[in-house]
C-alpha cells in the first residue's frame, strides 16, 4: 500500500528535518516542543501522504502541517496546562536543553529576533529565511499581504533600533 | 500622496524585498531620487534586514539531527501501524455502508461492530469510528441527499429519541445551523456504542454529518483533517465524542465545528 506521494515524502522529508525544527523553534521558542512538533508533523504527513500533490513543494506542505499542529493543538495545550507560551527569557532558563539554548541564542540578532512577537517572528522566518514571497506567506499565515508588509517593516524597525510608532506593535494592513 | 510613516516604512521594505509592482516601484524610485531623508530611511531599513538570514541559518547547525531522525523513524513506524489498522477498518465500514444503502437509507439502522481486540489503544478506537463514518459518508452526494425526504414531525421525533440515547438535548433548534438543512437523524452503532448521526445537506457544498457518541474519556480539541476526500474534525467533551465531517472546505468545517461546539457548550 505505498503511493507515489508517500514515497516522495519518505525520501525527502529527512533532509528537511532541521528546517522543520527551526520553524517549530521559532513558533514555540522551546527546543523540546520543536522536536515534538517535527515528530507530529512527520506522522501527519505520512498518514495524509495522499494529499500531497507530487510536483509541488514538499517543504511548503510540511510547513503548513507543522503550523496547523502548533496553532490548533500544541500551543492551545500548553496554554491549557498553564505553561503559557514561553517568553524569550524563559527559553534561556528552561531546563533540558541548556546547551542548545546557549548556542541558539548566542547571536545577538537571533536573540532580538526571537524576542519579537510571535506573528512577526513567524513572518520574518517565512519570508527572509525560508524565501516565501509575500503572497505565499500571506496564504500560509492566512492574512492580507498588507499585514505581511507591515509585520516585516515592524521587524526591520525593531531590529534596526529605528523609530517605532505605537501602531507598530499591532498588525495593520498597508495598501 | 500623503502616506503615514508606517505605510512609508512598509512600502520601503516591500521595495527592498522586491515585492512592489512596477508602477509603485517606479513611483517610489522617483521619490527616492529627490528625497534624501527617504533614501536614508531606506538604507537604514536595508541595513536592519541584512543579518537576519545568517542569524537563522545558525539554528540549522544546532538542530538536534540525531534526535530528529529518531523522531522521524518513530513517526514512520506509527504511521505504518495506523495504516494497516485503517485498511481493515475501511473494509468493514464499506461493507456496512453498502448494506445501509441496500436497506434504504431513511430509517437505516447501521451496525458496524468491529472485533474488540483491535482496539488496543483509545486513539485507535477514535481512528476506527472516524474511519467508519468517513467511509459511510463518502458514498453520499448532493443527489442522494435530495432523495431523502423525512417529514418534519418525524425528524423531531427521531431527534428526541436520539437525544435520550446519547443523553443530550437534541432539539431541532439546537441542531439547526445556518447554511445547512437537516435531512435525517438516525441511530448508528459502533463497537457496541450508540452514535447519533445527523445528516445535513449544505447550501454551498456536499453532504455534512454530525455524529455524537456517548463514550467516557478525556476531553480533547479538534482540528480539521481530510479523509476520503472529506474534511472532518472530532473532539471530546463531557463524556461525548463529536465528529463533524463533510464534503466542504476545511475552513467551513472548522467554523461550523466552532458553532456546533458552542451549541453544545451550555445545557
Amino acid at each position: 500500500m505505498t503511493s507515489p506521494s508517500r514515497d516522495v515524502i519518505v525520501a525527502e522529508l529527512p533532509a528537511l528535518l532541521p528546517r522543520l525544527w527551526r520553524y517549530g523553534l521559532v513558533l514555540s521558542r522551546d527546543p523540546v516542543a520543536a522536536e515534538d512538533l517535527v515528530q507530529a508533523t512527520a506522522l501527519r504527513a505520512l498518514e495524509r501522504s495522499s494529499q500531497f500533490v507530487a510536483g509541488t513543494r514538499l517543504d511548503r506542505w510540511l510547513f503548513s502541517i507543522l503550523r496547523s499542529i502548533w496553532f490548533n493543538h500544541l500551543r492551545a495545550q500548553r496554554v491549557r496546562l498553564g505553561h503559557g507560551v514561553l517568553e524569550a527569557e524563559d527559553v534561556l532558563v528552561s531546563d533540558g536543553a541548556a546547551q542548545i539554548e546557549t548556542n541558539i541564542l548566542a547571536g545577538q540578532v537571533l536573540r532580538q529576533a526571537m524576542a519579537l512577537p510571535e506573528a512577526q517572528r513567524e513572518t520574518l522566518l517565512l519570508v527572509y529565511v525560508e524565501g516565501f514571497t509575500y503572497r505565499e506567506a500571506a496564504h500560509v499565515l492566512d492574512v492580507p499581504i498588507g499585514t505581511v508588509m507591515s509585520r516585516l517593516a515592524a521587524v526591520r524597525l525593531k531590529l534596526g533600533g529605528l523609530e517605532v510608532s505605537a501602531t507598530k506593535t499591532e498588525d495593520r494592513d498597508v495598501e | 500622496m500623503a502616506l503615514e510613516r508606517d505605510d512609508i516604512d512598509a512600502l520601503l521594505v516591500a521595495y527592498l524585498d522586491g515585492e512592489l509592482d512596477p508602477a509603485r516601484r517606479q513611483e517610489l524610485e522617483r521619490r527616492l531620487r529627490d528625497d534624501a531623508a527617504l533614501k536614508a530611511r531606506r538604507d537604514a531599513l536595508a541595513e536592519a534586514g541584512r543579518p537576519l538570514r545568517g542569524a537563522f541559518d545558525a539554528l540549522l547547525d544546532v538542530a538536534p539531527r540525531g534526535r530528529l531522525e529518531t523522531a522521524f523513524a518513530t513517526a514512520s513506524a506509527t504511521a505504518q501501524k495506523h495504516r494497516r489498522f485503517r485498511y481493515r477498518q475501511m473494509l468493514a465500514a464499506l461493507a456496512a455502508s453498502l448494506l445501509l444503502l441496500l436497506c434504504g437509507g431513511v430509517a437505516g439502522y447501521w451496525v458496524a461492530k468491529a472485533p474488540g481486540d483491535l482496539f488496543e489503544e483509545a486513539d485507535e478506537m477514535e481512528e476506527a469510528w472516524v474511519a467508519a463514518v468517513a467511509g459511510q459518508l463518502s458514498l453520499y452526494n448532493a443527489a442522494s441527499l435530495a432523495a431523502i425526504q423525512v417529514p418534519s414531525t418525524e425528524l423531531e421525533a427521531q431527534l428526541a429519541k436520539l437525544g435520550d440515547i446519547v443523553g443530550l438535548d437534541l432539539s431541532k433548534e439546537r441542531v439547526t445551523f445556518e447554511g445547512l438543512t437537516l435531512k435525517r437523524a438516525e441511530l448508528l452503532h459502533f463497537d457496541g456504542r450508540a452514535i447519533a448521526e445527523l445528516l445535513y445537506a449544505s447550501e454551498d457544498h456536499g453532504p455534512v454529518a454530525l455524529c455524537i457518541m456517548a463514550a467516557p474519556g478525556g476531553e480533547s480539541e479538534g482540528e480539521v483533517e481530510s479523509r476520503d476526500g472529506l474534511n472532518l474534525t472530532y473532539w471530546a467533551k463531557s463524556g461525548r465524542r463529536f465528529l463533524l465531517i463533510g464534503d466542504a472546505p476545511a475552513n467551513k468545517i472548522e467554523s461550523l465545528a466552532d458553532r456546533v461546539a458552542s451549541a453544545f457548550e451550555t445545557r
